[in-house]
């Protein structure tokens, strides 16, 4: 050390550092948290070929955290050099830097650990006739020790940053710190497949994933059980890269982001554009909150990607950004398309689909009382016969509809014995001619609220005002991408009260909304009138619609981009106008939202992404009664 | 209760009933009709009242027969399907209890009925008419009116036919937003009404406007009309030129529409400078012919005035364009305005008269005026 003071100032001269200050450095770059530690060692022991590896933690990785895998383990030599500073196996020279192919590569993890904790590593090669142990703390190491060893690699790491007290006050909670040791294992599970992982804290075991070949097993098995057979693959190839992976249908979307994953050949990263783009490829599918789960394995050329940018190595920088973006959007995009999104109605809310309900012992019968009822049957057969059971009015394909218009008040459906043919002719107004084309689906309205139809594939159950609303989301997004809507004037303007702020911030878009063909001005200090709508958006109540838009507007992103902003106010204007659980509907217009719903795309889920349809199958119908 | 009643008389007033009676009521008793025997200044009648507690139906019906009075209540449907099908020219119905017997010349019936104290009690007219008017220009009122009534249920205010009394003029206004619709007549307000000079606003609902309409076929018959605070009261006098003895055929009442009609006056343009003067059955003409080139995405034609001629011209993107001339009386600026088709044609429709005058600005709403009783304003439809 070369400290020199000088006597007359309290200026310091620049001086070296020595080895275990600058371990300590970079330790706080490398290691933050125990979970940066089992990320390192994960790696290291993923890129020693490992097919098992097995965590330990104790404390949330405070007291203890052991890796254990059965990888290519490492010579005497290797091993003292393991924990030396850029000591690594897996670059050479600074073209080596700009191609990585493994996982870790600076060579500056081992010796970081080492650095902050009591560090033990125990190794031996398949061909050594047994291990070595290497002891080291605060940058100091031991002389290896000969020991007995399985093959592979053991490092343990104790008492973590016992020697670095500020790092160790700003430790979370030891639940915190677990889940972060958590999710590590999970990015390295979820990207090898073909390795076993076991997960161990404080003696419970958190996760055991056996080796597999099928990565949807895996997926569900790490995450969550409810993903099997939930899970979408995707499959997308071109010259500048390929995604491969698995994303779940819309109604297995989750309150956080944590379920979405992108492994850049191989490696973990967090991308802004790719989540942003699998945001964007379930619009309208989800509710804007939610996230979608999606496990994405992209591969590229190194080259076409930096990953040198930050220490933790998850973020990346792309050469061309918007590569990775329409990739990701253009793969999962057509792939939700092209699939049946509705999903199946769970008759058993309690217990999953799969299980089977509970069997009815049948009630004991004394003999006597069977006797009695044998009578009763018997006299209940000899008196004639009681007249059929009214028919519901079901339409069958060109009948004519037999549901009260929506003008009346009552409920739409009225079951009465059906007329006889003199009755319809004589007694009976005529019935009004079909207007629509005559729908080849047998439907009813129920409750004011569902409409229930039949498919090829069973019953499908609508709600009447989440489809109104996609329909009408649909229509205004394709109709106002070929131009300016019209504008019917309204001959009583609605006004809206509203504040300086809120001025302002609809005149902000209001050249997004006379797009859409509705007209704001500014009526007076206090408030806006709502002077025309678009014929599309007759039904719309344009007090609730304004109000919706300026909440929405007080804590949107000012720098929202106009895409963006479109597709919110459609969302809002087609909530607004859509048909409400509880209205009437007439045939027709049950008919025409049946049409539309085959028109347009993604009619399975309402804009905000809740369920417009689900369907009960043969499969499920035929199951509940016991045909099978 | 012995009756026997003219079958076609019967029928024609339960066909008016099974309209307001309702099908499916949690109140069963409102299914059914209310058959009395009664007194009237012109002699003994049956009354035959229905309801569907919101509004109230009562007839009488003169051509009957009655050996014994009483109270009857049957369930209105059957009740119909047995007069209506029956060949007969009479009928007679004879009661005891809840049960009738209605018999023709080959037919028996037994129907069960209702207790007769289950039926909600009637609101009746208490004779102060508030106006009165015959039923043949109250009938071309409502028929240039209603139509332009809102048919969303959630618009509330505007899910009917404003009556409005200021003097002696009687007011019908009819909107859904978009185009408004305004009749106007004499009236002759009676006199207890007319003494304290009262004003009249009320909104009756689409609904009952459909059953007054029923009641106004003899344009000879008068209707006199009581507004109370939530109820509307109908009363159809016959054509009886002796006044103080006028028989009541029919008595009509309905629940008012709560909420309050927008100010009609401010709607009506007042500041039109241009002026065209159109004959009516080319202009529906034309105006149809032109929307044939209309859409879904674009539902509006363009209205192009110039010198003396009209140019209606129908536009879509993905069909092409129509274009149709007729000549008119104008002599205004050039001006060319986009209007939803259906609403033009409506108007046109209704309206007993051959031509009309459009009054128009640059921008902002038009007036076609009809006659001095009718006019009609629209909004135009920003085409981009």
């Amino acid at each position: 050390m070369n400290v020199q003071l000088s006597d007359t100032a309290s200026r310091r001269a620049i001086a070296i550092l020595p080895d275990s200050l600058i371990n300590k450095i970079a330790a706080g770059e490398v290691v933050e948290r125990p979970a940066s530690v089992i990320k390192e060692l994960l790696e290291n022991s993923i890129d020693a070929a490992a097919t098992r590896i097995s965590v330990v933690v104790q404390d949330g990785g405070r007291t203890l955290m052991r890796i254990t895998d059965n990888g290519c383990g490492m010579s005497e030599e290797d091993a003292r050099l393991a924990f030396a500073r850029h000591a690594t196996s897996k670059i050479r020279d600074v073209d080596d830097l700009f191609s990585i192919q493994t996982l870790g590569f600076r060579g500056e993890a081992l010796a970081s650990v080492a650095g902050v904790s009591h560090a033990t590593l125990i190794t031996r090669r398949p061909t050594d006739a047994g291990g070595i142990r290497l002891d080291a703390s605060e940058s100091v190491i031991g002389e290896p020790i000969p020991c007995a060893a399985a093959v592979g690699t053991t490092i343990e790491v104790r008492d973590l940053f016992y020697c670095v007290p500020a790092r160790r006050k700003f430790l979370r909670s030891d639940a915190t710190e677990f889940g972060h040791i958590h999710d590590m294992v999970l990015r390295s599970a979820l990207a090898q497949p073909d390795i076993a992982f076991t997960l161990e804290h404080n003696g419970r075991k958190v996760l055991e994933l056996p080796a597999v070949t099928d990565t949807a097993e895996r997926i569900a098995a790490a995450i969550d059980k409810d993903l099997r057979g939930r899970l979408l693959p995707i499959h997308h190839e071109d010259a500048a890269a390929r995604i491969t992976g698995f994303i779940g249908v819309p109604e297995t979307a989750r309150g956080t982001n944590r379920h979405e994953f992108i492994f850049l050949n191989g490696r973990y990263i967090r991308d802004r554009s790719m989540l942003h783009a699998m945001k964007e490829a379930y619009r309208g599918l989800i509710d804007p909150h939610q996230h979608p789960v999606a496990i994405l394995y992209v591969e590229m050329d190194p080259a076409a990607f930096d990953v040198n940018v930050h220490p933790q190595k998850t973020e990346v920088r792309f050469r061309d950004a918007n590569i990775p973006f329409r990739m990701v959007l253009g793969a999962l995009r057509q792939k939700l398309l092209q699939t049946d999104l509705t999903p199946p109605a769970s008759l058993n809310p309690d217990s999953s689909t799969t299980s089977t309900p509970p069997l009815r012992t049948p009630a004991p019968v004394r003999t006597s009382s069977l006797d009695e009822t044998r009578q009763v049957l018997a006299e209940f057969f000899r008196q004639p016969p009681i007249q059929p059971q009214p028919a519901l009015p079901l339409r069958g394909p060109g009948e004519s509809p037999s549901i009260a218009p929506a003008a009346d008040s009552m409920p739409p459906v009225v079951a009465e014995p059906v007329p006889s043919v003199e009755e319809e002719t004589t007694a009976r107004e005529p019935m009004p001619p079909i207007v629509a084309p005559a729908l080849n689906i047998k439907c009813i309205q129920l409750h004011n609220r569902y409409i229930v139809a039949e498919d090829d594939q069973g019953i499908v159950l609508i709600d009447q005002h989440a489809l109104h609303e996609r329909i009408l989301y649909e229509e205004l997004l394709s109709r106002v991408r070929k131009g300016p809507l019209e504008s019917q004037r309204l001959l009583l303007p609605v006004m809206v009260e509203v504040n300086d702020r809120q001025a302002n911030n609809l005149e902000r878009v209001r050249p997004t909304l006379e797009k859409l063909g509705i007209e704001i001005n500014r009526f007076d200090a206090q408030s806006v009138a709502v002077q025309g709508l678009p014929p599309l958006l007759a039904r719309l109540d344009a007090g609730a619609f304004i109000r919706l838009l300026l909440d929405y507007l007080d804590e949107a992103d000012c720098n929202i981009g106009d895409e963006a902003l479109l597709h919110e106010i459609l969302d809002m204007a087609s909530c607004k106008a859509a048909i409400k659980a509880g209205d009437p509907l007439s045939a027709t217009e049950i008919d025409a939202l049946l049409i539309r719903r085959h028109e347009i795309e993604r009619s399975s889920n309402c804009p905000h992404g809740r369920p417009t349809t689900v369907r009960l199958s043969f499969a499920q119908l035929e199951k509940q009664f016991k045909r099978r | 209760m012995k009756v026997s009643i003219h079958r076609q008389a019967l029928s024609d007033v339960l066909s008016l009933a099974t309209g307001i009676v309702p099908t499916r009521s949690p109140k069963p008793v409102l299914s059914s009709v209310r058959l009395a025997t009664t007194s009237l200044p012109t002699g003994r009648v049956v009354q035959v009242v229905c309801t569907d507690g919101e509004m109230t139906l009562e007839t009488y019906l003169q051509q009957v027969d009655i050996k014994q009075d009483g109270v009857l209540l049957l369930p209105a449907a059957k009740l119909a399907d047995i007069v209506n099908n029956s060949p007969d020219e009479t009928i007679s119905i004879t009661a005891s209890n809840e049960k009738a017997t209605i018999t023709g010349r080959d037919s028996s019936y037994t129907l069960l009925g209702f207790g007769a104290e289950g039926y909600p009690p009637i609101e009746s007219f208490d004779g102060k008419t508030n106006f009165s008017i015959q039923a043949g220009p109250l009938k071309r009122m409502l028929d240039c009116t209603r139509f332009a009534a809102a048919k969303e249920m959630s618009r509330y205010a505007i899910n009917g036919v404003l009556f409005e009394v200021k003097g002696k003029k009687l007011s019908l206004v009819a909107t859904d937003g978009h185009r408004m619709a305004h009749a106007r007549e004499d009236i002759s307000v009676s006199e207890e009404a007319g003494a304290d000079g009262q004003d009249i606003s009320a909104v009756v609902p689409i609904k009952a406007i459909t059953h007054i309409e029923k009641l106004l076929n003899d344009p000879d018959s008068t209707i006199a009309m009581q507004f109370s605070e939530n109820k509307l009261f109908v009363q159809v006098l016959a054509a009886d030129p002796d006044k103080g003895n006028r028989a009541v055929k029919a008595s009509f009442s309905a629940t008012l529409v709560e909420g309050v009609f927008p100010p009609y006056q401010d709607v009506i343009p007042k500041d039109c400078d241009r002026k065209a003067s159109i004959e009516s059955a080319p202009f529906s003409s034309s105006v149809r012919r032109a929307s044939v080139m209309t859409s879904d995405d674009s539902r509006a034609i363009k209205v192009s005035f110039t010198n003396n001629q009209l140019d209606l011209i129908g536009r879509s993107a993905e069909l092409g364009e129509a274009r149709i001339t007729m000549p008119i009386q104008y002599t205004g600026p050039a001006t060319e305005l986009g209007f939803n088709p259906a609403y033009l044609l409506d108007a046109v429709k209704v309206a007993p008269t051959d031509n009309f005058t459009f009054e128009f600005k640059a921008s902002g709403p038009a007036l076609m005026r009809f006659s001095k009783s009718f006019m009609y304003v629209i909004m135009p439809v920003t085409i981009p």
